[in-house]
């Protein structure tokens, strides 16, 4: 009985060692988190490109043999939407010539006044991204991701001294104001949120209920929160969801920013909120 | 058997790296499978079908955890602390379903695959998402239980052969 009962307490002693352990590992890395995950990228990273790469060229190959059938269907959609786009331009060019209004709009379009410094792709976890430079370069948590055709991805949520983490606006915590891309100036542009909904995925939301909008409709940043500068692309609305029971219409949107295709971004260093 | 530990060490990381690198260009939208979970279920399972003493498990349940945290943007401790829930509920369910005939075992090792799967990935959103917890079934996790069983089916059957054929190298043979 008593070498039964010293079994029990041994088994118990065990246990709490290795719980009592356990937590003290778990504390032991949290506060060294910064310069384990740094050297874990470090050693890690030169293999994260090349299987990067790897992957990229694999996926090409195989997209190629996949998707030859829709190439000439997309082919024909891209030269319709040229058009389209050629014939508005033509538009524009003919209200810049008249209208005084619009000179205040091509000044706001401006350039801004940004520094960004060009950072690669090391891996993609979920909805962040890993790039390659970190505090050693000067960047900052909030700082503003971008391609370079001025599309924007996300915001750095974490950095460490060589590497930081890049929270995609497809993140479930994250929310984007917008503004709806509208050629005609006369028209108060219509406001709203993108919503992350997870998987690389977007929908737009806090659209009044009494605003027009439809599939098609392109959805730019406004820049009202102070984290991103306006005018920066996000995606387009496929299919519009209202509800005449809601205050607000929400709508699917097909995202800009391609996860597979991108080695390169941009990340803005010294964002300026207009005054 | 000691190289054992450093070798599976090294799986987890080759994985690891894989997983977020040349995998993500074979997402479904946006979806990809967990290949460190998937290296660490299959483990497991073996691990507690063939009696193994408890601390393999809690070996690989850290390892795989720490390499999961570094991986994401969550702190040291969430995956470790998952992963060894999950050690646990399939010690207790493999402890209770006793005896499993080795032509059954996939049977036994799909049905607690999908269900560590999911009890794993609540355990994420809860700790990523607490006090704000709104669980919404969408077709995205149906995807990415079927793309993780793909893959997990795969590596089943390869660690199934290469468990049989060092079985049958250690065995005596009588005539050559």
């Amino acid at each position: 009985m008593n070498v039964y009962i010293k079994k029990q307490n041994f088994k118990w002693r065990k246990i709490l060692i290795s719980v009592i352990s356990l937590i003290v590992l778990i504390v032991f890395l949290n506060i060294f988190q910064q310069p384990i995950k740094n050297t874990f990228y470090f050693i890690t990273s030169p293999f994260s490109k090349i299987f990067w790469r790897v992957g990229d060229g694999t996926n090409n190959f195989f997209g190629s043999f996949l998707n030859a059938k829709g190439l000439t269907q997309e082919n024909n959609n891209l030269k319709e939407e040229n058009q389209k786009l050629l014939s508005q331009i033509v538009l524009l060019q003919e209200t810049i010539k008249t209208d005084q209004l619009v000179k205040e709009v091509v000044k706001n379009t401006q350039k801004e006044n940004f520094k960004i410094v060009l950072a690669e792709t090391i891996g993609l976890d979920g909805d962040f991204i890993l790039l390659n430079k970190g505090s050693d370069d000067g960047i900052l948590e909030n700082m503003p991701v971008i391609s370079s055709q001025k599309v924007l991805y996300g915001k750095i949520y974490k950095v460490y001294k060589n590497y930081s983490q890049v929270m995609l606006i497809s993140n479930k915590s994250s929310v984007v104001d917008i503004k709806i891309q509208n050629l005609d100036t006369t028209q108060t542009p219509i406001s709203g949120a993108i919503k992350g909904s997870g998987n690389l995925s977007l929908y737009l939301d806090l659209v009044s209920s009494n605003d027009q909008i439809k599939e098609g409709d392109i959805l730019i940043t406004s820049g009202l929160e102070g984290v991103f500068p306006k005018d920066l692309l996000i995606g387009k609305i496929i299919k519009t969801d209202k509800n005449d029971l809601k205050p607000f219409q929400t709508a699917q949107v097909q995202s800009f920013f391609e996860i597979k295709n991108i080695e390169n971004l941009f990340i803005i260093t010294d964002y300026k909120r207009d005054k | 058997m000691f190289l054992k530990y450093p070798i599976i060490v090294l799986l987890f990381l080759i994985l690891a790296i894989l997983q977020v690198s040349f995998l993500v260009h074979f997402s479904i939208i946006g979806i990809t499978p967990n290949l460190v979970f998937i290296l660490f279920f299959i483990l497991i399972f073996f691990s507690c079908l063939q009696g193994n003493e408890y601390h393999q498990g809690i070996f690989y349940a850290i390892i795989a955890g720490i390499i999961l945290d570094v991986l994401s943007s969550f702190s040291f401790g969430y995956s470790a602390v998952s992963l060894l829930l999950i050690y646990l509920l399939i010690k207790i369910v493999i402890y209770f379903l006793k005896e499993i005939h080795n032509e059954y075992i996939l049977f036994y090792f799909i049905p607690i695959f999908l269900i560590s799967f999911i009890f794993y990935n609540i355990l994420m959103y809860i700790f990523f998402n607490f006090p704000y917890l709104r669980f919404n079934f969408t077709k995205g996790i149906l995807i990415e239980l079927v793309y993780n069983l793909i893959f997990v089916l795969f590596v089943f059957f390869i660690y199934k052969y290469i468990n049989n054929k060092s079985q049958k190298d250690r065995q005596l043979k009588l005539f050559n």
